[in-house]
């Protein structure tokens, strides 16, 4: 025990001061940001004030607009704003309006025109936008949304109705969705905060266990290179050793993971989050993670002892890497249907269950008691068989250099003596 | 004492046999040599005795007991094929595979100290072993293996790619820690080496043992007489001489064995006349003339 505590210290401390595990704490969470945010920001950006031309040959469009684009000038952060210039103009008139306008947008002076002609209110009209802008649509969105409003109205009153009764009529009526699996009367939140947190733990869930056995793999190859093994294995058994290396490199990726979630909880604390993640769903997933870590981190030891290059690993690794993505396909179907049959099934392979579990510990209807110790047990059991094959394998495959072994010799591996 | 006995061991890789039926026994506090050519089955008798490997047939036995975890501390073992943690200081190095070995984590930086000063590795002490130069590396990894004190030091080829003035100081501390009662086990190609600072050695080729047993002894009783001789003249002219077992043409002068018993004299006489000789020196038979001799009768 002793051995295994010194080799798995080293391996920790070794890695925890690499620039890649410094590196790895920011720049995941920022990327993740990033992906969220970025699309938000491009909201707030491009141009700030736009100048319109607005020709309306109908002439009973004008006005409401005009109300219509002093409110919405009117509320904050919005963008754009416009300046809007109005320009009368017959239905003769038309084309050569269009001209003027159309060169003045190509000077910037306009950033665009908008101009409404036949009968509009009819159905028969013309709307049209013509900018030297076309990828900014939020203005004809915007417009489109004026134009219609007006127009809307203006048919109620063509056919004698109040708006203020439409309106009414319009009215929606608002649903409000409850989870009875939870607390009593705690009302759901929304579907997004049950989909965001499944999503979070599966996904921090792989990342914590594919990231760092992957690593644990390229190190023990780097190790195997430059044959450092020999020597430790003077000192200490080869299973001494996968151990020692699995239970260093499963602190790093748990310290990673505790610091990650550790700020995810507190930002969830201030969106008011917190309710989508039990207190115990953190312990669950705690020993989901050591398990399947475990599970993989030994199966991808016994890779890295036999091979002798990352390339002859790659190769080695293919089939493991297709079993650990599966769940990913999956988050959808599991979190809409935690207790479908593919949910349940799935939840009982020993390589899929911490990933599955985890699901659908955070969807709802949770799994019952039974399935949750049911799960852990079968997957303990399988950790201690994978561990002991896997360290079959790599007893004899950490001295062994030259060509790889074919899968077969793996097996016969695990036989001798 | 017997430190380390080996019985009839073998250890087969496939059909390939390594080491076949392999005995030898190692009296304590000496300097045991393992000698043979490349491929000859050192390595993995050494791997054997570390149970790195278990051998397919036979047992070994250290300290007079079979291989077990808590033996593991008493054996210090330096690989052929050694490597060091890149990233990690001299110090962390050292340090990791002296607690390994048991070592309380206080004593053990007292002794690197002290290691290190007297391989003039001092100031090296906090630089990543990277940034040694490869000498300097071996020297690290030489004392990785002697610093927690084991009883049994195993080395494979410990001397390899060393410059004089470091084989000089590694055979200096091999004969310190003999003196201080420790058992060193080598192994070697070079047999000018073994034959300076061996008691014992065990000969072993493609697996099989040659010979075993105290250097002074097998000198005696394998080692005939063996002549350097250089002459101006025929090489061939050598060839039918009577009472010449074997000859190794080193191109500058060659090395001539006996029949155990024949008289260099009656050599010289018969070669006068034939080739002109301008150096005719008789010696005892070396390591590599035994080895020759008799791993050279298999073939």
């Amino acid at each position: 025990m002793r051995r295994i505590w010194l080799v798995a210290l080293r391996e920790y401390i070794e890695n925890v001061k690499t620039k890649t595990f410094l590196i790895g704490i920011f720049l995941t969470p920022l990327m993740m940001a990033a992906a969220i945010a970025i699309p938000k920001l491009a909201e707030r950006t491009g141009p700030k004030e736009v100048t319109l031309a607005f020709v309306d040959a109908t002439g009973i469009v004008r006005e409401g607009v005009r109300k219509r684009v002093g409110e919405h000038n009117g509320r904050i952060a919005v963008r754009p704003r416009y300046k809007l210039e109005e320009v009368s103009a017959t239905e003769d008139e038309i084309e050569s309006v269009k001209q003027t306008l159309a060169s003045r947008t190509r000077e910037k002076e306009l950033f665009g025109f908008f101009v409404l002609s036949g009968d509009v209110v009819g159905g028969k009209g013309r709307f049209e936008y013509h900018t030297s802008n076309p990828a900014e649509d939020r203005v004809p969105r915007q417009f489109r949304g004026f134009v219609e409003d007006t127009v809307k109205l203006a048919r109620m009153e063509r056919e004698g109705l109040d708006p203020t009764v439409v309106e009414e009529i319009q009215r929606p009526v608002p649903l409000e969705e409850f989870d009875v699996t939870k607390k009593a009367g705690e009302q759901q939140g929304s579907r997004e905060g049950t989909f965001v947190t499944a999503f979070v733990f599966t996904i921090l869930l792989f990342m914590g266990i594919f990231g760092y056995a992957q690593w644990l793999l390229t190190t023990l190859i780097e190790e195997k290179s430059n044959r450092i093994v020999e020597v430790v294995l003077s000192s200490v058994s080869p299973f001494q050793l996968m151990t020692g290396k699995i239970l260093g490199m499963g602190l790093v990726s748990l310290t990673l993971l505790s610091l990650w979630s550790g700020a995810g909880y507190l930002g969830a604390a201030t969106q008011d989050w917190t309710r989508f993640v039990p207190i115990q769903n953190l312990a669950f997933f705690l020993v989901y993670f050591v398990l399947g870590f475990f599970l993989y981190a030994s199966l991808f030891s016994a890779i890295g002892a036999a091979c002798n290059t990352l390339k002859e690993a790659q190769n080695m690794q293919g089939p493991l890497t297709i079993v650990l993505i599966v769940p990913m396909f999956l988050l959808v179907p599991i979190t809409k249907d935690p207790e479908g049959t593919i949910a349940v099934v799935m939840s009982w392979f020993p390589f899929f269950t911490p990933f599955v579990m985890m699901n659908r510990l955070a969807a709802s209807p949770s799994p019952e008691g039974w399935e949750i110790a049911g799960t852990i047990a079968w997957l303990a059991i399988s950790v201690v068989i994978v561990m002991w094959a896997a360290g079959r394998v790599f007893r004899v495959g950490i001295l062994m250099y030259g060509k790889p072994p074919r899968p077969g010799e793996l097996f016969r591996w695990m036989r001798t003596k | 004492m017997e430190v380390l006995r080996l019985d009839h061991v073998t250890k087969r890789f496939g059909k390939h046999v390594a080491v076949n039926d392999v005995s030898a026994a190692v009296p304590g506090g000496c300097i045991y040599g393992v000698i043979g050519p490349n491929g000859a089955g050192k390595t993995t008798t050494l791997r054997m005795i570390l149970n790195i490997f278990a051998p397919d047939e036979g047992t070994i036995r250290i300290f007079g007991e079979p291989h077990s975890e808590a033996l593991k501390d008493r054996i210090g073992y330096l690989p052929e094929e050694r490597g060091l943690y890149k990233k990690m200081k001299v110090v962390e190095v050292l340090l990791f595979f002296a607690r390994l070995k048991g070592m309380s984590r206080p004593r053990a930086l007292v002794e690197i100290a002290r290691w290190l000063d007297r391989f003039d590795l001092g100031k090296w002490a906090k630089a990543r072993t990277e940034a040694l130069s490869k000498g300097m590396q071996q020297k690290v990894q030489f004392l990785a293996t002697i610093l927690p004190g084991p009883d049994l030091i195993v080395l494979d080829e410990p001397f390899s790619g060393l410059d004089p003035v470091n084989t000089n100081l590694m055979k200096d501390v091999l004969l310190e820690l003999k003196r201080e009662g420790k058992t060193i086990l080598f192994s070697t190609h070079g047999m000018e080496v073994a034959e300076k600072v061996c008691d014992a050695v065990l000969m072993i080729s493609r697996g099989k043992k040659v010979l075993d047993g105290p250097l002074e002894e097998l000198l005696r009783s394998h080692g005939g007489d063996s002549i350097v001789l250089e002459y101006d003249g025929d090489g061939a002219a050598l060839r039918g001489i009577e009472g010449i077992d074997r000859v190794n043409d080193y191109g500058k002068y060659v090395d001539v064995t006996l029949v155990p018993g024949f008289d260099p004299q009656r050599l010289l006489g018969a070669l006068v006349g034939r080739v002109e000789v301008r150096r005719f020196e008789t010696r005892r038979s070396s390591l590599t003339d035994i080895f020759l001799r008799l791993a050279g009768k298999d073939e």
